[in-house]
């Protein structure tokens, strides 16, 4: 939870601790924060000084060896208190403004602490409480506060000297967690039956409410968070198992396609037509649906104050299916589009700082970038390059105009369709892609560049594409409509785009870029089709990475840039090059979309000349 | 003070600054455009710059001088003209940068269609040297024009008119900041007619003598953390955790002037140093690291003796 509602911040601390470290190639194991969330300046130095001084590695090794056990959140505050006196030592003499720092720092604790509610005091550790009381009343000068004996000795013994090297700092640190704790951590180790015991043990910890802590200082171990998502996603498929949809059931499907996405965009006769060239071959027992959301629409359906979704027009929806079973489904896939749309801007909302300032970046680079592609139109001008069949004006009609220069009108001849997968396997980080779709899309409207934003996913035989941003509309907000569930086949959206674009526009003069942010990895329900019919082979490894590959190369050949901004596992990665080659980006995390878009776009104009 | 005698004091070969003596002898100082020799503000530090610099020029080359923001590229630049007593034009690229822009345009003078010079062909006819400021914010294909000016045929062909020979006094400076929003890599037929000089970022004992020199009586402990405050920031706008708005060297001395003038030193920085940015998460993140080095509070007494 920390890990999510504390990015600005999060990145704030990383600063911090980078700065102080003087080096920015590492990740912390710590980041501080105060208990409203907002990043604790004076103690994301400490951590960045304990690299400084101390070195990581060590101190990571020692954190380690406890992190199972319940206490460690105690002994982490605890010994950040001892390191804390032994880095300020260290360092004040090379930063004098430290001592200023470190006493505003305890009259904050004291400032807080009068703020503190009842309930807030009863979730304290009253053990690491007192030590931080100890330590703050002695930096600012107050009494001591009233501690038994052992309690003073703790303190004296955390004000570990300055003198003290990184040996010395884990032997003071070894030594206390031992003689006031009776813990030795290389005991703990070897008796808590390793990774698995670990495991269970920090399950325990988490279900330690009784003594959950919540002191003045939130010291977070970095990173864990992190490393559980990478491999770690597994499609969970509310439907009816993989089964195939059969001939009957297309009726039913069509209804809920219908009830859950609207009525398709396309004339009958003009889907009939896209679905006679597209779905063909592998897809050939597949259908297409497009719809086009208006601005303003929340989701794709309404519902009326039961929860059920509301027919025709007024909902937005198509027809409500017949079948109870069928329309509980569809109303509760308008439930959950309307609930993620809540979400997705509430991420976008708490990490607009971020992602103003990568939109701010990315805009400024793109127009460089496609400023080589605009064509600026000629305008007379009393200097430049002389016109020399209107030189006579100049004698006859007075008229000093004859010559030409480039003019302000100018135009892109770029355009950007960025398709989004929404399949289930992307669930873990819809907000996230949302946010990166809304920065791509406004960042190219600012560079003046037209861009439109579709998604896609497979359900029920079915692919639906659904355009949620159109070349005239500005408003790239519309992003936040993107959620996510259903399979995706993307050999067939890749092959639905390439009719849209070459149906849509016809001009020469445009140059296509179509971006897919994808995890490459596809997979449907519906098997590849043989014969025109549902076959035996199932829709998902490498085949079904090779179709979406031929996919991908047929657009290229029709001279539209196709490329991926992959966010997926590294077990994908294979997948990735295999449909886009080597257009693809890889995005860690949302920080590094701008300039690794960025790349791309260079890398794909440049193969074009530019 | 004259700037050889500084070059001597810096400690530069005296066989080059002999050369720079006869440089100056054969191409004496003077013309219609006297004025335009400059007397440089600031003066460039770093020994090993200066002597690589000076031969390059010497050597009749043009230099490139490639590096980040606050490295001193201009002030490299305007040091050199000053030193070898030319005439000095600058031209700042910019994306609409053109031929014409550069060499001369077409004008009408009443009777007839005639040439009005640019800083390129200026600098060439009277052996000035010519600053060409953040080069790769053009287009490569706009600066095709300085190819023959460039490399040994030393001429200027103007279309319809003349060529223009380059005198042999006149050099050519390019000055870019790779990775600076709005620019591009220069092609290889361009980069191959510079001499290409890595700035490094200002040395801190530098630093400080250049804070010592323009504000005498500074206090040099506060001053030093004046100096790693500029090296963190620079540290942190290399690692792109910030923008180079920040970066401002000029900012900081502007910063310092301020405190001189009574301005307590968080409001000098966040005047001179943090508003440079106006994107608030970033003013944040300069925030943390001048309060990580200088307090707020700290004033004139404080900083100056």
């Amino acid at each position: 939870m920390i890990s999510h509602s504390r990015q600005d911040a999060s990145r704030r601390a990383l600063n911090i601790i980078w700065n102080a470290a003087g080096r920015y190639n590492f990740e912390p194991p710590f980041l501080a924060f105060r208990s409203d969330g907002t990043s604790d300046s004076y103690f994301n130095m400490m951590i960045g000084l304990a690299d400084k001084w101390l070195g990581s590695s060590g101190l990571e090794s020692f954190f380690r060896l406890y992190s199972g056990c319940r206490e460690a959140a105690e002994f982490d505050e605890l010994l950040w208190l001892g390191l804390e006196n032994c880095l300020f030592e260290k360092e004040v003499r090379e930063r004098p403004v430290l001592l200023r720092l470190r006493r505003e720092r305890g009259e904050q604790f004291f400032r807080d602490q009068q703020q503190m509610s009842r309930q807030q005091m009863q979730l304290q550790s009253m053990r690491v409480y007192d030590q931080q009381q100890a330590r703050w009343a002695f930096v600012t000068g107050r009494p001591l506060p009233l501690m038994n004996q052992r309690g003073k000795a703790l303190a004296e013994a955390l004000r570990f000297s300055g003198d003290l090297d990184s040996r010395g700092v884990l032997d003071e640190m070894s030594r206390i967690l031992k003689e006031f704790f009776r813990f030795s951590a290389e005991e703990h180790a070897a008796s808590s039956g390793g990774a698995l015991g670990r495991k269970i043990q920090s399950l325990f910890r988490k279900l330690d409410t009784n003594r959950r802590l919540k002191p003045d200082v939130l010291l977070i171990r970095n990173g864990g968070a992190l490393a559980e998502t990478e491999d770690g996603i597994h499609l969970r498929w509310e439907d009816a198992g993989r089964a195939p949809a059969d001939s009957s059931s297309r009726a039913r499907d069509l209804a809920y396609i219908r009830s859950c996405f609207g009525e398709c965009s396309l004339p009958e006769a003009a889907l009939h037509a896209m679905e006679q060239e597209v779905c063909s071959g592998h897809d050939a027992a597949c259908r297409l649906w497009f719809t086009v959301s208006a601005a303003g629409d929340l989701h794709p359906g309404k519902e009326d104050e039961a929860g059920h979704l509301q027919s025709g027009k007024e909902g937005g929806a198509g027809a409500v299916p017949t079948d109870p079973k069928l329309a509980r489904e569809a109303a509760d896939t308008v439930r959950r589009a309307a609930a993620q749309y809540a979400s997705n801007l509430h991420y976008y909302e708490s990490n607009q700082l971020l992602i103003s300032e990568s939109i701010r970046k990315l805009s400024g680079e793109l127009e460089t970038v496609f400023s080589s592609m605009m064509k600026h139109l000629p305008e007379p001008s009393r200097t430049g390059s002389l016109n020399a069949s209107k030189a006579y004006r100049a004698k006859l009609l007075n008229d000093p105009k004859i010559f030409l220069r480039d003019g302000e009108t100018e135009e892109n001849p770029c355009r950007v369709h960025i398709l989004l997968d929404a399949s289930q396997s992307r669930m873990h980080s819809q907000e996230r892609i949302a946010s990166e779709a809304y920065i791509l899309a406004e960042s190219l409207e600012r560079a003046h560049v037209p861009v439109e934003l579709t998604i896609f996913r497979s359900l029920r035989g079915f692919t639906v594409l659904n355009r949620i941003k159109s070349f005239s509309e500005r408003d790239c907000r519309q992003a936040f409509r993107y959620f996510a569930g259903g399979w995706n086949r993307d050999a067939l959206a890749l092959k639905a785009m390439h009719y849209l674009i070459r149906e849509q526009d016809l001009s020469s003069d445009h140059l296509h870029l179509l971006l897919v942010l994808t995890d490459a990895s596809p997979s449907d329900a519906e098997p590849f089709s043989e014969n025109g019919k549902p076959g035996s082979r199932l829709y998902e490894g490498i085949p079904a990475v090779e179709d979406a590959g031929l996919a991908a190369a047929a657009l290229r050949r029709d001279g539209i840039l196709t490329a991926a901004v992959f966010h997926g596992s590294s077990s994908h990665m294979e997948n990735v090059s295999r449909i886009y080659g080597k257009e693809y980006v890889r995005i860690r995390n949302i920080g590094h979309l701008a300039a690794g878009f960025l790349d791309l776009i260079q890398m794909l104009l440049q193969e074009q000349g530019f | 003070m004259d700037l050889l005698s500084f070059l001597t004091q810096e400690g530069i070969s005296p066989d080059l600054l002999g050369e720079v003596s006869a440089f100056r002898t054969e191409h004496p100082a003077g013309g219609d455009y006297a004025e335009r020799i400059p007397e440089p503000a600031y003066l460039y530090y770093g020994r090993e710059i200066w002597e690589k610099a000076l031969a390059a020029l010497l050597a009749g080359g043009n230099l490139l001088l490639a590096g980040p923001k606050a490295t001193g590229k201009n002030v490299l630049a305007e040091n050199l003209a000053a030193v070898f007593q030319r005439p000095l034009w600058n031209v700042s690229f910019h994306i609409n940068t053109d031929a014409a822009s550069l060499i001369g345009t077409d004008s009408y003078d009443g009777e007839k269609v005639v040439f009005r010079p640019g800083p390129v062909a200026l600098s060439a006819g009277y052996g000035g040297f010519c600053i060409f400021d953040e080069i790769n914010m053009a287009k490569n294909e706009a600066l095709a024009v300085l190819h023959s000016a460039l490399d040994f045929r030393r001429v200027i062909e103007v279309p319809g008119y003349d060529r223009i020979t380059v005198d042999p006094g006149a050099r050519f400076i390019a000055t870019m900041n790779y990775g600076y929003a709005g620019t591009r890599d220069l092609n290889e037929a361009l980069s191959s007619r510079f001499m290409i000089l890595s700035m490094p970022s200002i040395a801190k004992t530098d630093l400080e003598r250049l804070l010592s020199r323009s504000f005498p009586g500074i206090r040099p402990q506060p001053a030093g953390q004046f100096c790693l405050l500029f090296e963190e920031l620079d540290k942190k706008a290399g690692h792109q955790e910030i923008s180079e708005r920040a970066l401002d060297l000029r900012g900081m001395l502007d910063a310092i002037g301020l405190i001189q003038k009574g301005i307590r030193a968080g409001d000098a920085l966040e005047m001179c140093i943090v508003n440079k940015s106006f994107d608030q998460y970033e003013q944040e993140l300069i925030r943390d690291v001048i309060k990580s080095r200088i307090p707020a509070e700290l004033g004139r007494k404080e900083l100056f003796e």
